[in-house]
């Protein structure tokens, strides 16, 4: 939807002769604004698989859209969904590091057991607002915690060519640069993952 | 691989069918949390647009730079004129401005500076002579 956008302007030509015209701002303002809302829901849904609690996924969506808007909002818009879910993947990796370290200093504490996030495993979720009916409605979302499940138990390289390639879209060269690794590791990554899935998921997937 | 569309396995489909749903079902509470996050994304690029233009910041450094070589200057001036003595006063005076400066106390009872100058001079005689 944004190759239909015209080119914006870049920063350092807004900032270097003068205040920038209005309608630029405006334009570029709208268009980030625009691109985020596109992405928040999925990139959302993708963090809180990674990370399997809503708040810390709400949190890391957060970071990765200011962080865009601040150091790449002057980058032309086709760059945007790359550069955001790198910044993204980035952020995930980091907490799961956190969660490494905090689950070693205070695992043995009673209330750390587990870092589940219940919400995300509730098969009633969304009924209320869904246009299914009920009991569709649950055997969607049971499909979508058995998903998750497959999809937490993957390495988590795989886990994010899966994410990026079959649930946003992204083209190989794209999720290449949203991994920081070339496409050859983009489409072992994709393939493993793939396969493993199938294998845990079974034919009837 | 090179477009999921046309060589997508079942798994694949299904799989993207169901994310798309559970995005399309995700409750008010986190579209609303997911609402004000963006806004204050596009609040900070737009905080960030609006910074001084970049030949700006070694000019505003240059003048910090002056600025405080003139007040270092100024002190080093004033203290090198001034009696080695009456530096722990100055100090004391400065430190008394600073409070008098800082409290909220009516100001109208400073303005007869003059006056209560006089009235100290003349009680430390009184007391020198009695």
């Amino acid at each position: 939807m944004f190759d239909t956008l015209a080119p914006l302007p870049s920063l350092p030509s807004m900032l270097g002769t003068g205040a920038p015209a209005e309608d630029e701002v405006l334009d570029h303002t709208q268009a980030l604004h625009k691109f985020l809302a596109d992405v928040e829901k999925r990139a959302f849904q993708i963090a809180r698989t990674a990370v399997r609690d809503g708040d810390e996924a709400l949190d890391i969506v957060q970071d990765a859209m200011i962080k865009l808007a601040r150091n790449y909002a002057n980058k032309p818009s086709e760059e945007w969904r790359p550069l955001f879910y790198r910044i993204l993947n980035n952020r995930i990796r980091d907490w799961q590091r956190r969660r490494v370290v905090r689950n070693k200093l205070f695992g043995w504490l009673p209330g750390n057991f587990s870092d589940d996030d219940e919400g995300s495993s509730n098969p009633y979720e969304g009924i209320a607002t869904s246009s299914h009916g009920p009991a569709e409605q649950l055997m969607l979302n049971t499909a979508m915690v058995t998903l998750q499940m497959a999809l937490r138990e993957l390495p988590a390289r795989q886990q994010q060519a899966f994410c990026l390639r079959n649930f946003e879209g992204l083209d190989v060269a794209q999720t290449a640069l949203a991994m920081s690794c070339s496409e050859g590791s983009v489409k072992t990554h994709y393939s493993r993952a793939v396969h493993t899935l199938r294998e845990r998921l079974g034919d009837s997937w | 691989m090179n477009k999921p569309e046309e060589q997508s396995t079942q798994l694949e489909r299904r799989a993207r069918q169901l994310f798309d749903e559970s995005v399309a079902t995700l409750d008010a509470r986190t579209l609303s949390h997911l609402n004000q996050a963006r806004h204050t994304a596009i609040e900070a690029a737009h905080k960030q647009r609006v910074v001084m233009p970049r030949w700006l910041i070694p000019a505003g450094s240059m003048a910090a730079l002056m600025l405080s070589a003139v007040v270092t200057f100024q002190y080093l001036k004033v203290y090198s004129h001034s009696d080695s003595r009456d530096t722990g006063t100055q100090t004391v005076t400065a430190m008394e401005d600073m409070e008098i400066i800082a409290s909220n106390e009516e100001l109208d009872l400073l303005q007869d500076v003059d006056f209560y100058e006089w009235l100290d001079t003349a009680d430390a005689a009184e007391s020198e002579s009695g």
